[in-house]
């Protein structure tokens, strides 16, 4: 079986802050984090370009999870803040919180999976998306990566050397949702196949354009879960003309994957 | 194709190793009791520990003092490093392992420290997030193409091994390790407290006065490979999305009973089939009554033996799936239905628990449900 892209959304640092309103009421707004916010924005919009109302499957990746969260309810337990730690600060504060919430506003009761794999966190859930597909599991995914960043995670980030936090790089965020589907009508493209990797093989496919992570975090700047914007990326070339194309991702030389893209 | 299950490993506050962890529960010995190890702000929960601290954890599993590590991690290690003992050492092409804690417990103690100017314990932010526990474990055991990691709660270890069961019928890995790793945080402990969901004594799965929780921790690992010659096989696995709350479950457990409905058809069994079902049951008043629920509605009225084995490793979280999939084949291989711990007076909304018995047991089902309502069951079975 083979699988497909039907529709992706994507919020990206180029973006800025989507009109939410169109989207959620302005008490859910009030309660929800940003990386809430956003992927009620992008699921709801790939689903509509999708044409499908539940997905069989809701699948996420998110390398660092609920930032704002966490360090609410951290900073008010460590005496940071002068905050009694909140019970909806932990609630909220689990990574598999958007994936969740999406199955709730969705009534969604079908596979609902979260993955948290530092640098490959949206490669593993797109490979899910895609082995369940294959396997007759299900028909349709919908496999989103959020990334959200907070001010003290930048400055933390920024003591560990990590790329992105120097002079010329920016750091930035993700919200990617895509609809994978085993239909092929009106697909973007097919999504040939995912290889987590211990180290870049080159093993890619003959005569494919190659998309390397230097290529879009130039564009997106650097986060977790910036690959997802590789493979937008990768979409739009496929739509200018590109038979095949071969987004990479190596993260901090630790963590590679390959993600392989094919006109239809 | 038949997934076989060729090793297995384990370690809570019951014990390290399979011999040890089985001793435990037939011998009634809990290893919930009064905080030893964990700094926390809230002493007065019992909790179920690991009974190494992190100086001895480095020295079982020869980790330098100066290396940067994890309590999450090394339980793994320790966990995985038996696993694949049992399994005589086969090279493994992926560990898909489940966490939520990750490197929490060392973040919390250097938070000071990260949110300020100085560069003291900087490493420890590069691995404060999940899946660098489960690439630190990768790492030690070594040779290992492929990691990935579940964060979906306490239901996390069980999604592990149904990710790894898919690699394997996907032709994306020969044999792989899965399972999940938690140590207890203060995050984690006071995070429960705040939901007042934890109990101040020993947990009572299902009885009318079960008054919550206790944590533990943990980790577990078993080594899935196709048509291996095992008498063992993860035969059934259902995930669903109770798609109702947050935190709470649906009064009718419609997430839990899909699960379990899955997970049972994809065994190609029926419900009278199941011999033993670990349940979640972590002693709260909403799950186990929701548990229930769904269990009377698979089940009808010839509900088969149920038993928490809560009471006894605490609820471990996100190693939780590894742990009670651990003591599910343990189960299996001793035709043993580990004790109702803790219970003691029948709630009208709960079914009965039972155990403490030996006898034959072909299918066993193991059940793992979490926050957001991210359910999930496993079936396995002896040939």
């Amino acid at each position: 079986m083979k699988v497909y892209i039907k529709s992706i959304a994507k919020l990206s640092r180029l973006d800025g802050e989507p009109a939410y309103r169109e989207f959620l009421s302005p008490i859910e707004a009030r309660r929800m984090s940003r990386m809430m916010k956003k992927a009620i924005v992008v699921s709801t919009t790939a689903l509509r370009e999708a044409g499908i109302s539940v997905p069989d499957a809701i699948i996420t990746g998110t390398g660092l999870g609920s930032l704002e969260n966490t360090e609410a309810f951290l900073m008010a337990l460590r005496g940071i803040t002068d905050d009694t730690p909140r019970p909806t600060n932990f609630m909220q504060s689990t990574h598999n919180t958007a994936g969740s919430l999406l199955g709730i506003r969705l009534g969604a009761h079908g596979y609902n999976a979260t993955y948290a794999n530092i640098g490959t966190s949206f490669e593993s859930a797109l490979l899910d998306g895609w082995m369940q597909i294959r396997l007759g599991e299900i028909d349709n995914a919908l496999v989103s990566a959020f990334e959200e960043l907070t001010p003290t995670f930048s400055r933390m980030l920024a003591k560990t050397g990590f790329e992105g936090t120097c002079i010329d790089g920016i750091l930035s965020e993700t919200a990617v949702s895509l609809v994978l589907s085993s239909s092929r009508e009106g697909a973007l493209c097919e999504l040939e196949g995912i290889d987590l990797l211990d180290a870049d093989d080159d093993m890619d496919p003959d005569g494919a354009e190659i998309l390397r992570r230097e290529d879009y975090t130039a564009v997106f700047g650097n986060n977790y879960s910036v690959s997802a914007l590789g493979l937008a990326m990768g979409i739009d070339k496929i739509a200018a003309g590109a038979r095949r194309v071969v987004i990479k991702n190596d993260f901090r030389g630790e963590q590679f994957a390959r993600t392989v893209i094919r006109r239809i | 194709m038949r997934i076989s299950v060729t090793g297995a490993g384990i370690v809570s506050a019951v014990g390290t190793g399979l011999e040890d962890t089985l001793r435990s529960l037939r011998e009634l010995r809990s290893g919930v009791g009064a905080v030893r190890y964990l700094e926390t702000a809230h002493p007065e929960f019992p909790v179920a520990e690991v009974k190494m601290n992190e100086e001895e954890l480095r020295r079982e599993l020869g980790i330098n003092p100066s290396e940067t590590t994890t309590r999450t991690a090394m339980l793994s290690m320790l966990a995985l490093r038996e696993a694949l003992d049992r399994a005589g050492n086969p090279p493994i092409d992926a560990i898909i392992s489940g966490t939520t804690v990750g490197g929490m417990e060392k973040s919390e103690a250097f938070y000071r420290d990260f949110i300020s100017e100085s560069m003291a314990h900087t490493d420890y932010i590069r691995i404060h997030d999940c899946g660098s526990s489960t690439m630190l474990a990768a790492k030690y055991i070594g040779g290992v193409r492929t990691f990935t990691t579940l964060s979906t709660a306490c239901s996390s270890a069980a999604n592990a091994i149904i990710t790894g069961a898919n690699m394997i019928l996907s032709g994306k890995a020969r044999r792989v390790a899965a399972g999940g790793s938690e140590c207890l945080s203060d995050f984690h402990l006071a995070g429960f407290a705040s939901l007042m969901i934890l109990d101040r004594e020993r947990c009572r799965p299902f009885d009318v006065n079960r008054a919550g929780l206790n944590l533990g921790e943990g980790a577990a690992y078993i080594i899935m490979e196709a048509d291996a010659p095992s008498p063992f096989c993860l035969s059934g696995w259902g995930n669903a999305c109770d798609a109702f709350h947050q935190t709470a479950t649906s009064e009718n457990g419609e997430g839990a009973f899909l699960a379990m409905e899955k997970a049972i058809r994809k065994a190609g069994l029926k419900p009278s089939d199941i011999d033993y079902v670990n349940a979640h049951g972590t002693g709260t008043s909403n799950n186990d009554a929701s548990e229930s629920a769904a269990l009377r509605r698979i089940f009808g009225d010839s509900v088969p033996p149920v038993s928490s084995t809560k009471a006894f490793t605490g609820h471990t979280t996100s190693a939780a799936g590894g742990i009670e999939a651990v003591i599910s084949l343990l189960s299996l291989r001793e035709g043993f239905i580990p004790a109702s711990l803790g219970f003691s007076e029948e709630d009208p909304s709960c079914i009965v628990p039972s155990g403490g018995e030996n006898r034959p047991l072909r299918h066993v089902l193991s059940n793992s449900f979490g926050f957001g309502g991210n359910d999930t069951s496993l079936v396995f079975s002896a040939l």
